[in-house]
């Protein structure tokens, strides 16, 4: 008969654990199973077998051991109760935490770190525009720069500063930190078809056509300090880009702005000439008409200058001096103080940054020693030289030869008025009066230059900075200090940047690490349960 | 004192009677001991663990009441010392690379081809040694307090907080493992190399 095995129940009845009834049954299954009765007797065995293992004796001392302790636990005042481990708070506590932060911060960290790249986003832009409306741009990249506050600097991308005339500027690695510029007129003019250049007084004053002979009138100062800025924006449309020649009304207003006062004394100036030239025409006339009818020899009018003697006189000096900027500038307090003008000047700095530069002034005829002696001052004299050249001679002839065709003129006007002429004779007349008018004319011209000439001279001043010039070291000095500065400023902006990368960074790692440790925590509770 | 029960020496202590402890640790030292022994097969370990028990009898004195069998209180303060110093010391093992419940034959070295009666009684109780050792933790505790603390199931429930069922089971399992890995080491379970 088949009966259930009692495997299961073995080991209990082996111990003698089992109730008297379920004892029963097993016994009596043992006896008709030899499976089991086997499986029992090995069971048995292996509980025999453990007896086996020797156990080594406790130490002698143990007792006395043991009451030392309890003695010492005594006088120390109890044991002080074992806490739970910490980590057994803290690792859940953690997570809970870290999970929550997460939740919160993980969100809103993506709003603030949007909100930071914006902000330098923003400045970029803002850097950006502001070039764009200090700047100059042209065809060929140009550039502007305002930098602390000082009238903006130009150049282009080459390094070129913007012309190829007298404006200088320093470039280092393709960007360009600043240029000094200086600008003649008479040189920019020369892509125009055609051009009338005036100085007066300081100012320039420049009318020109340009190809599609459109007529622009441009004034702007020389010698002023606002020469520099007014540079930047004349130059834009002096060396005739596209951008100026769409919009001109851009150049003027900067231009004219800065020369209104200057404009004042030049109109001065010109007024005086005007009524020079009116005496004399007033002369001539009164002459003519005392003396009608015969042709008179009119003595040449002595010179508006009132000298009596006609003596073109230049000189030329020569200067070493420290600062070329200064030395212009002092140079024309001198030329504005003796009542005279600059008439050309140039300033440019060679390829060590020393700056050069030559100004031709006009000083009244009366004042052309002092001049020297003030401009020889200005630095290290290095050669001066003087030289006239008496025109008196040819001035007289000139006059005689004005005068005499007057007369002419005026007779034979006089003789197309009075008479009853036939046309062909009037044509005859009128083809002969012609070439004196313009002889006359070309006369007067000659006068007056002659005039203008000696009653004002020329004295071209020259100057160099030395070879070493101490300004070149402090430009370069300069340079290389914004390089610095820049640089540590671009430094401080990527780190700046970097932060909240980092931040964010951090912030997932830690979290991260919590979570494993978490998981690792709980993965051992398991185990140990199941243990 | 001889004269007196456990629990009564107990009491005795309780109250106050120094000299209890002197019958206490006669009695029970040596269970105590071999039990832990058995446990960790490590003379020094078990030597810390019994003094370990005997200080926080002294020291829970005041907890105890005589509802069961001192023994059962006893043992049940050695199972909380070892519980507590095996928290201690295992280490984070995430994934254990061998399951301590292998089925493995445990590597043992060539026994001698003649060997001599006291090395093969040394061999064999080497050989026990490591088998109970791959036991599970429960299953061995409960084996042992059976085996040599001589206890019935219940008992053996109270100490190790369980019940009587999962008494019985961890005792069965624990007999049949190391049944299993005895088996080829011993002849008269019909095995092979000794």
């Amino acid at each position: 008969m088949f009966k259930r095995h009692v495997f299961n129940q073995l080991s209990a009845y082996l111990d003698k654990q089992l109730s008297e009834k379920k004892k029963e049954k097993v016994e009596q299954h043992l006896q008709e199973c030899t499976e089991c009765s086997q499986e029992l007797a090995r069971l048995k065995m292996v509980s025999d077998k453990l007896r086996d293992i020797e156990v080594p004796d406790l130490y002698e001392e143990f007792d006395s051991s043991v009451r030392d302790a309890i003695l010492r636990q005594e006088l120390e005042g109890g044991r002080v109760e074992m806490k739970k481990k910490p980590l057994a708070y803290l690792v859940p506590a953690g997570a809970i935490v870290g999970v929550l932060v997460l939740l919160v911060v993980g969100v809103n960290i993506q709003t603030i770190l949007k909100r930071s790249f914006q902000g330098s986003v923003r400045t970029y832009e803002h850097l950006e525009q502001s070039k764009l409306d200090n700047g100059l741009l042209s065809e060929s990249g140009g550039y502007g720069w305002k930098v602390k506050g000082e009238p903006f600097f130009a150049g282009d991308f080459q390094g070129n500063f913007l012309n190829n005339y007298s404006t200088k500027g320093i470039a280092l690695a393709g960007k360009p930190l600043g240029t000094l510029g200086f600008n003649e007129s008479q040189t920019a003019m020369d892509s125009y078809v055609d051009r009338t250049v005036m100085h007066m007084g300081g100012a320039t004053r420049t009318r020109e056509k340009d190809m599609r002979n459109k007529e622009t009138e441009y004034t702007y100062a020389a010698s002023s300090p606002t020469m520099a800025l007014g540079i930047d924006s004349a130059s834009n449309g002096m060396f005739g880009y596209d951008d100026w020649r769409r919009e001109e009304s851009k150049t003027l207003s900067v231009a004219s702005v800065s020369t209104d006062v200057l404009d004042e004394v030049a109109r001065e100036r010109i007024d005086k000439v005007h009524q020079v030239r009116d005496t004399a025409k007033k002369l001539a006339s009164v002459h003519a008409e005392s003396q009608s009818g015969s042709l008179i020899v009119i003595q040449p009018v002595m010179p508006a200058t009132g000298e009596g003697e006609m003596i073109i006189r230049t000189g030329h000096v020569g200067l070493e001096v420290e600062d070329g900027n200064q030395t212009y500038q002092k140079a024309s307090e001198i030329c504005k103080e003796l009542g005279g003008y600059i008439s050309n000047s140039s300033f440019s700095k060679d390829r060590e940054g020393r700056e050069i530069g030559t100004i031709t002034m006009r000083i009244p005829q009366d004042r052309f020693d002092t001049a020297l002696e003030e401009l020889g001052k200005l630095g290290k004299l290095e050669g001066m030289n003087t030289s006239s050249r008496d025109v008196g001679q040819e001035y007289a002839n000139l006059k005689a030869q004005l005068d005499a065709k007057k007369v002419i003129y005026d007779k034979m006007l006089e003789a197309l008025n009075k008479r009853r002429v036939t046309i062909p004779e009037a044509i005859r007349i009128e083809s002969q009066l012609t070439p004196v008018a313009r002889g006359i004319e070309n006369l007067k011209n000659q006068i007056e230059y002659l005039q203008n000439q000696v009653s004002f001279t020329t004295i071209t001043l020259n100057f160099r900075e030395p070879k070493v010039s101490p300004k070149a070291l402090k430009e370069t000095k300069r340079i290389i200090k914004e390089t610095a500065l820049a640089t540590a400023i671009n430094t401080v902006k990527i780190v700046a940047a970097a932060i909240p990368a980092i931040v964010i960074i951090g912030f997932w790692v830690v979290a991260i690490i919590v979570l494993i440790v978490a998981v690792k925590y709980i993965i051992i509770r398991l185990f140990k349960r199941e243990e | 004192m001889q004269h007196l029960t456990d629990k009564q020496v107990m009491l005795e202590y309780q109250r106050g009677e120094a000299v209890a402890m002197d019958e206490l640790l006669r009695r029970f030292k040596n269970p105590v001991y071999h039990f832990a022994y058995r446990l960790s097969y490590n003379a020094a370990e078990a030597q810390e663990i019994t003094q370990e028990v005997f200080l926080r009898l002294h020291e829970h004195r005041a907890n105890y009441s005589p509802t069961g069998k001192f023994s059962t209180w006893i043992f049940t303060i050695a199972h909380n010392v070892f519980v507590s110093r095996w928290r201690k010391n295992r280490r984070l093992v995430l994934w254990p690379r061998k399951s301590s419940t292998s089925d493995e034959p445990i590597e043992v070295a060539d026994p001698d081809p003649i060997p001599n009666e006291a090395a093969q009684q040394n061999e064999m109780s080497q050989i026990i040694r490591r088998c109970v050792q791959t036991l599970p933790f429960p299953q061995k505790e409960a084996l042992l307090l059976r085996e040599f603390g001589q206890m019935d199931y219940d008992e053996i429930a109270t100490i190790l907080n369980k019940s009587l069922g999962t008494v019985k089971t961890l005792i069965h399992r624990a007999r049949i493992n190391l049944k299993k890995k005895l088996l080829p080491y011993i002849k008269e379970l019909g095995g092979y190399n000794v």
